[in-house]
């Protein structure tokens, strides 16, 4: 697990005069888990793809433990990925999709095989992905998320767009794979019961251009679900005190489930 | 027996209803202008056994090979350059319809002019007309490569020639298989047509000698040879080919 700072003075693109992100500022503690909550447009996936190196197009910087993004990669330190569609190889099976991301070993294979097994994926591990369902593709794209034993995890909305008990078990799955090495964990959301459910604290994003407007830590036992009643009481006291919060992202979450094709996926 | 796209005989149903129709016709006009089938297999038969027929069809499938590997080569090299870059697409552009559209004949005499009659030459002609083919499929393909993958294999650091042949190339198979079908079909009747104009060995050389004597069985006989191997070709490497790389569609 590594401590991450980022600071982003300015990332416009072009064309558009209101820059994405500005004088944004963000400090994840050692295997910390951060969940990250804002409207449409605040530039949530921006701000993982400044993250995660892939895009360097930006005014800002970004420490691993201390290092420039570029040192500490070179120097061995792994990212995970999750995005919002599964971004699988079609023509790969589900266990080289694994490989693919990994050394070339026997101990490689001996590792993808074990992960499968932890998301459940064990007798599929020699089909094409177009055979996997909804749920069961998220659950390989955790699982290669996990597969270069990162030391921090970078996840855009990797839910979205699954129903709520497929939803429910990603999530289980993501805990489960989470606690045992326990990598730093930057979780992009529109969804607060999820981000209180997942995260050790909810950094909430201004629209753009996206800024923090407010850094909620949350101290609720694990495990926890979006339903508890913890959560659901920590989700209202937030909003009375802070009536605003969620004013940009109700209509976002309309917008996706209404227009994303893969609403209806599941396990 | 259904007819299915599966069924291997259907395939061979309209190659044999045309062989019909053809004997049919032969047997009624009775004329030296259209020999029967049976006389092309005996034709075929003597053009074989004298050992003349295979070493002009070896001849002529060395310079198709040549010519195919040095388009196929250089056109997926440019066709993945211009499908990437906006600025060298638009450099080359009017280059490529150009070359689309020069007659193949031209490049033909020019390059016998230039270069003298020899092999380098005829291939070299015959790689030419097919280069742009090979750039505008490729050049689609590599457009629509999915750049939301490509960003996986950055994302996770892959490994560069990983990436290539595990991300990119899947991707552009389709168009290189179909460049690749319509190249051969191409490169076949060019390499006839060099080798008729400036060569003194080669399938096309031949034809155009069997034509001076009106020797129409001959010119029949090298053509069933022709189509024989054509399709053996697509028998034996082009749909098992494809079979391989279509394999997770199925």
């Amino acid at each position: 697990m590594i401590g991450v700072d980022v600071q982003v003075r300015r990332k416009s693109y072009a064309g558009s005069e209101t820059p994405a992100l500005s004088d944004f500022r963000l400090r994840i503690e050692p295997g910390e888990f951060v969940a990250l909550v804002g409207p449409s447009g605040a530039g949530k996936s921006t701000l993982l793809n400044i993250v995660g190196g892939l895009d360097s197009q930006v005014d800002g910087d970004v420490l691993l433990d201390g290092s420039p993004l570029g040192t500490a990669l070179e120097s061995g330190l792994a990212i995970g990925h999750m995005f919002q569609e599964p971004r699988l190889m079609p023509w790969l099976t589900v266990l080289q999709n694994l490989l693919l991301v990994l050394a070339d070993s026997d101990e490689a294979s001996r590792r993808a095989m074990e992960l499968l097994h932890r998301v459940g994926l064990t007798e599929f591990a020699y089909v094409y992905p177009r055979q996997l369902s909804g749920g069961m593709s998220r659950r390989l794209s955790l699982a290669r998320a996990f597969a270069v034993d990162p030391n921090m995890l970078l996840m855009d909305e990797p839910f979205v767009s699954v129903d709520a008990p497929t939803a429910a078990r990603l999530r289980g799955f993501l805990t489960d794979l989470w606690v045992q090495k326990r990598p730093t964990v930057l979780f992009v959301t529109h969804d607060l019961r999820e981000a209180l459910a997942l995260a050790d604290r909810v950094v909430f994003m201004s629209g753009r251009p996206g800024r923090v407007v407010l850094d909620q830590p949350v101290a609720l036992p694990r495990p926890r679900d979006p339903e508890d009643a913890s959560v659901t009481a920590l989700r209202e006291q937030l909003l009375s005190r802070n009536p605003d919060l969620l004013s940009g992202l109700e209509t976002h979450s309309i917008a996706v489930t209404s227009t994303d094709p893969n609403t209806e996926a599941s396990v | 027996m259904a007819l299915t796209e599966s069924n291997p005989w259907v395939r061979w149903m309209s190659l044999l209803g045309f062989v019909v129709v053809w004997q049919l016709v032969a047997s009624l006009l009775q004329t030296p202008d259209l020999p029967s089938p049976i006389e092309v297999l005996f034709s075929l038969q003597t053009h074989l056994l004298s050992g003349e027929l295979p070493y002009q069809l070896s001849i002529t499938l060395l310079r198709v090979l040549a010519a195919f590997i040095i388009a196929m080569s250089v056109g997926t090299a440019i066709g993945i350059l211009m499908g990437n870059s906006h600025r060298l697409d638009a450099l080359f552009d009017g280059l490529l319809v150009l070359g689309l559209n020069l007659p193949a004949l031209v490049t033909i005499i020019l390059c016998y002019i230039w270069f003298g009659l020899t092999d380098v030459a005829a291939v070299t002609a015959v790689a030419l007309n097919k280069i742009p083919t090979v750039v505008v499929t490729v050049r689609e393909g590599a457009r629509a490569v999915d750049r939301r993958l490509l960003e996986v294999a950055t994302a996770f650091r892959v490994p560069p020639l990983r990436t290539l042949r595990q991300v990119y190339l899947p991707q552009l198979y389709p168009y290189l298989m179909a460049a690749a079908r319509s190249g051969l079909a191409l490169i076949w009747k060019i390499v006839l047509v060099v080798e008729l104009l400036g060569r003194s060995n080669g399938v096309g050389f031949q034809l155009g000698t069997y034509f001076q004597f009106f020797d129409i069985t001959s010119i029949l006989a090298y053509t069933v040879a022709f189509a024989a191997v054509v399709m053996a070709v697509e028998a034996i490497i082009m749909r098992p080919l494809d079979r391989r790389i279509g394999r997770w569609r199925a």
